[in-house]
């Protein structure tokens, strides 16, 4: 059972006061969700910034309505950028509906709607940012190799379409994530360190795995720069990582102890790599052992071994740790699925087979027949005849 | 959004789907079907092929996630096409979980297109060409994203399904 007088549970309803409305505003009481009417942009701007509801729901053009106008202001604002937006509106026109695909929104309704359907909605999209909230449960999203896509890559393919994602990232013998609301970075996680020295860190990591979470959630904002600004500065680390890197030996060469001259000037992070190679360990390693910022830890190793404090060895070091079995583990599934190309087509003849699974942002969509011959009233201007697809067709074929 | 028709003049309109796992060649595979191809804030890419001054196919390029995006388009497209990378194992299973869920909700004709680009198959093309029928209402076809040929190829294959369908 929600609390309805918790405010996070509170939708504002931009809209006429109508029965349809009245009638909504009932049905999300069932659901134990607060609803409140504003039937003018000014008024319902001023409520939103004030106190900012869990959701909005926005009809596009009213007497007193402008909704495209209302989101442009909202997304303005620092405390309404991020705010869920549901449009429902009567758009029946094509051109009407492509131009609701520009707007910034979270869920597009149809008019006339059914109350219980936009409030399963609603329910739904609250449900998702409770649930999300610091959580890492995977709603869509997808794997990959930093070497193929880097978390750079990934901030800015998120920055461009506005979306929301937890990127959970794993490097040989560590894991970190980073937090992206609506394009913008709103934290990250490493080590001890802070939200933007972990960001800058993370986006270092040139290799390893990566699995990207697409999903809404709710954290307090630790980094308050820009996303583009985080970009320019990270492409600037990546840059002076590299030339550091280069003059070292690869990753995963061992370093170890080399002579005993000079202990005594050694600074706090060049000892504590000293005390680390107690016992002979890749670099990689050695740098996550040392929990700090990786490019100073390149930079005292570089000079570590310039004055042969310590060395390097060929060949490799101890069996991989459970953290590098697992990433291991995983890589070896994905790649088993490739094996076989005709078991690769042949998995599509095996859909159907036991349970169908519902994304959950698709969960409202009832099963629909898209027959050319179906209801007029949805599909009047998509009725093609025989002859217009044999048209089309000819199209193609002569191009 | 500039409009290839006049207001008023078009009268008939078809819209497909192309659709596909993050990083699918959802935008060079509209581009090399339609002369004009936009993409919306939303990530929505939309591109218009116009057959005459009263008919015109859009064809919707969308992502799987994009739970509104199927609200707008789901119930009215004649037919969509699932594109993944071939080489892509992430992309495999994705276009996977695409179909179970398509599959489930819309009873439109479907091809599964596994996209080549520019790169070869370890086997002749020749054996993979034609389209593999998996049911009255789905093919699987390969197919190179960055043809204008192979993209043709694959929603031809699409409208001869509808046709038939219609037949």
């Amino acid at each position: 059972m929600k609390d309805s007088t918790n405010t996070k549970q509170l939708v504002l309803i931009v809209d006429e006061a109508t029965a349809e409305t009245a009638q909504l505003i009932k049905v999300l009481g069932d659901y134990q969700i607060k609803a409140e009417l504003r039937a003018d942009n000014e008024e319902a701007y001023s409520y939103c910034v004030q106190h900012p509801p869990a959701l909005l729901i926005c009809e596009i053009k009213q007497e007193n309505i402008d909704g495209i106008a209302l989101l442009q202001r909202l997304r303005e604002h620092n405390l309404t950028k991020s705010l869920p937006v549901v449009i429902a509106a009567r758009v029946p026109e094509l051109e009407e509906r492509l131009k609701i695909l520009h707007l910034d929104i979270d869920d597009f309704i149809s008019k006339p709607y059914y109350p219980e359907e936009v409030a399963v909605r609603v329910d739904t999209i609250l449900q998702e940012l409770e649930r999300h909230m610091g959580s890492s449960q995977r709603e869509h999203g997808f794997t990959g190799n930093l070497e193929d896509m880097n978390l750079m890559d990934l901030i800015q393919t998120l920055e461009l379409g506005g979306k929301s994602a937890i990127i959970h990232m794993m490097r040989e013998p560590e894991e970190g994530h980073v937090y992206v609301l609506r394009g913008e970075v709103v934290d990250a996680s490493l080590r001890d360190l802070g939200a933007e020295e972990a960001l800058q860190n993370l986006m270092m990591w040139l290799h390893g795995h990566f699995d990207l979470n697409m999903l809404t959630f709710q954290r307090p904002r630790q980094i308050n720069k820009s996303t583009r600004d985080l970009l320019v500065s990270g492409s600037q680390r990546i840059h002076a990582y590299k030339e550091r890197a280069n003059q070292l030996p690869p990753m995963d060469s061992v370093l170890a102890r080399g002579g005993n001259e000079g202990l005594e000037t050694l600074s706090d992070l060049e000892r504590q790599i000293w005390a680390l190679l107690s016992k002979p360990q890749p670099l990689r390693i050695l740098i996550s052992a040392c929990r700090k910022d990786e490019l100073r830890v390149l930079e005292a190793v570089q000079e570590l071994l310039a004055r042969g404090v310590i060395v390097s060895r060929a060949g490799s070091a101890d069996s991989p740790d459970i953290l590098t079995q697992n990433i291991m583990m995983r890589v070896s599934h994905a790649k088993e699925i490739n094996k076989d190309p005709y078991s690769r087509i042949a998995s599509f003849f095996k859909r159907g087979n036991g349970e169908k699974k519902k994304p959950s942002l698709m969960n409202e969509i009832p099963p629909v027949e898209n027959q050319l011959t179906g209801p007029a009233a949805i599909t009047q201007k998509i009725h093609l005849q025989r002859g217009d697809l044999l048209l089309i067709r000819q199209r193609l074929l002569s191009q | 959004m500039q409009p290839l028709l006049e207001a008023g003049g078009i009268q008939r309109v078809g819209e497909i789907v192309i659709v596909g796992p993050p990083g699918a060649a959802k935008q060079p595979f509209l581009s090399a079907l339609c002369p004009q191809v936009e993409i919306t804030n939303q990530d929505i890419i939309l591109g218009y092929l116009p057959i005459h001054d009263e008919l015109m196919l859009y064809c919707y390029g969308i992502s799987y996630g994009q739970g509104f995006a199927w609200d707008l388009v789901g119930r009215k497209m004649l037919g969509y096409i699932v594109i993944f990378d071939w080489f892509d194992d992430t992309a495999f299973a994705g276009s996977k979980e695409i179909v179970e869920f398509t599959a489930s909700y819309f009873s439109a004709p479907f091809i599964i297109a596994a996209d080549l680009s520019d790169r070869p198959l370890p086997i002749p093309e020749s054996a993979v060409r034609p389209p593999i029928g998996l049911s009255t209402m789905s093919k699987f076809m390969f197919c190179r994203s960055s043809k204008p040929a192979s993209v043709r190829k694959v929603v031809i294959t699409l409208l001869d399904m509808l046709i038939e369908k219609l037949e």
